[in-house]
């Protein structure tokens, strides 16, 4: 009699291993053959579910998958004699046993790694690499990205057979960049990662499932990738302690009905402290050698935020002459915005002010830079000010949850100006 | 109590197009209503069938290859259960996960052989 204990595996496996799986059959039928990759890791998932649903899970349900994968490929290679394909290069060895090194764990690591650089190649579009990514690393399916980045099936099909398209006419190979390069093209991998982060935590549209489900991938794949020989370096840390800070609030930004709870109303003891741990100990990592890039500075200001007892005991002026420094490696509106909101706490309000009227050529049709704009008119007292701005705000926002919740400001400020 | 065989025609997964997540998915339904069974003490078995058949027949003993059926009728497994009748057992089957992705359950009493 088996135990009675519920089988369960372990969040996201299936995921997980298709992932594994795209990286060992891109290496054995080339990343140019996608349909037979799909082919061989649907039949492997196909043939658990047909099996282990009868409380039949095997010890090892990574290595079950992984060797029906094995079998179908190497079947699918005999009965075809795929002999364009990468195998034959590598072929002094009989194909069981060419086949066999590209299983063992550490090929298996490097094959993942290869086929990161290649979903994040700098010369595809920003949102294919990103649907790339999704798709032959993450293990997402194709309903599953569509919802993530808010379009169709459909877009998300295109996007994929562009993005495969090119790979093939371009003749990208699999490959680790070593060298200069490799920096270089770390730094467009994290772009994407970090994209992907930001797709969860700053979504405005999403449900909360979805959104703590894009934020856990994207920070798995950045541990992914610092976890290889190559993957270590300092930037990749940064990026590490950055996603643990903003993904342990992740609870505590929104309240129960799914509204946005902003900063100096979060419950900080929601804060998953495992989280914090976390990013002191790759912000450490990252700090032993310089020079220090945009990932740094901006995982050292979450810190700030995550080490303050309360917003008002938050450290202004470390915040200030870290978005400064921010400013210097980035010259993004978005900063100086965020420089705003810090100038404010200061009580530093001309100066603020200064600074959003030279943003409005800039940001004057976001929602954020007249959100911000109301709250500075409103601590200075100028209700009718704050109201136009929150007006703007609304009549901007695509968002019902984001709408809803500047009304309730725009309230706010109506009641206290009239009594 | 009478024993009852759950018998599961399809759903066919190869035709479904799952996501990973959804396969995962799929399958810790199916752990959770075996799970629930055994909690009722209700369990008897359950077994996978693979899909590859042969069939005998005749004085010749003619063999003729499978599988037979649609796909959609493709016998996947089975269950035994425990249930007091006919309507109990319809009842147990009601929880089968897979209904919505075009699966269904036969259901059939399994004989008692008394030769006490």
């Amino acid at each position: 009699m088996a135990s009675l204990k519920t089988e369960e595996l372990a969040d996201h496996l299936f995921r997980h291993e298709y992932g594994k799986m795209v990286a060992v059959l891109s290496r054995i039928f080339g990343f140019e053959n996608p349909e037979l990759i799909e082919d061989v890791i649907q039949d492997a998932f196909v043939t658990a579910l047909q099996t282990w649903k009868y409380n039949a899970t095997p010890r090892n349900p990574s290595a079950w998958l992984m060797q029906v994968a094995k079998r179908k490929a190497i079947d699918i290679l005999r009965r075809n004699q795929l002999h364009q394909t990468t195998i034959d290069q590598h072929l002094a060895l009989p194909v069981d046993l060419t086949i066999d090194s590209f299983f063992h764990e550490d090929e298996i690591a490097d094959n993942q790694l290869r086929l990161i650089f290649a979903c994040c190649h700098p010369a595809l579009k920003e949102a294919d690499q990103i649907a790339l990514t999704l798709k032959m690393i993450s293990g997402f399916g194709i309903r599953e990205i569509a919802q993530a980045l808010l379009t169709t099936v459909d877009a998300i099909k295109a996007r994929l057979s562009r993005a495969r398209k090119f790979i093939r006419r371009e003749e990208i190979p699999l490959e680790i960049p070593t060298g200069k390069s490799l920096d270089e093209r770390i730094f467009t991998v994290l772009t994407v990662l970090y994209l992907i982060f930001n797709e969860g935590y700053y979504s405005t549209q999403h449900e909360q499932i979805i959104r703590r489900d894009l934020c856990d991938e994207a920070l798995r794949l950045t541990k992914q990738l610092c976890a290889h020989k190559r993957g270590d370096q300092p930037p990749v840390h940064a990026l590490i302690a950055l996603m643990s800070y903003h993904a342990s609030r992740l609870t505590s930004r929104t309240d129960t009905q799914g509204n946005t709870v902003l900063l100096p109303d979060q419950d900080r003891s929601l804060w998953d402290q495992d989280l914090i741990s976390q990013g002191h100990i790759h912000l450490q990592l990252a700090s032993r050698t310089k020079p220090f890039g945009n990932y740094h500075i901006e995982a050292a200001i979450a810190a700030q935020h995550c080490l303050a007892p309360s917003f008002a005991e938050t450290d202004w002026q470390t915040l200030l002459s870290l978005y400064d420094v921010l400013y210097t490696m980035k010259k993004s509106s978005q900063i100086l915005l965020n420089k705003v909101v810090v100038l404010m706490q200061l009580k530093e309000y001309d100066h603020a002010q200064h600074l959003l009227l030279q943003l409005t050529s800039d940001l004057d049709q976001t929602v954020m830079f007249h959100s911000v704009f109301a709250s500075l008119e409103m601590d200075v007292g100028h209700a009718a000010e704050a109201e136009n701005h929150l007006k703007k705000a609304i009549q901007l926002s695509t968002s019902p949850l984001q709408k809803a919740f500047l009304e309730e400001k725009l309230s706010a400020v109506n009641s206290n100006s009239t009594t | 109590m009478k024993e009852f065989m759950l018998i599961f025609l399809g759903a066919d997964y190869s035709q479904l197009d799952l996501s990973p997540e959804e396969s995962q998915g799929q399958m810790q339904k199916w752990f959770q209503w075996v799970d629930n069974l055994r909690k009722d003490d209700i369990y008897v078995e359950g077994r996978p069938l693979a899909p590859l058949a042969k069939r005998m027949q005749g004085k010749d003993l003619v063999i003729t290859d499978g599988p037979f059926a649609e796909t959609k009728e493709l016998v996947g497994g089975y269950f035994i259960v425990k249930a007091k009748d006919f309507e109990a057992a319809a009842e147990i089957a009601k929880d089968y996960p897979d209904f919505h992705l075009g699966g269904g359950v036969e259901i059939r009493e399994v004989m008692m052989m008394d030769h006490g």
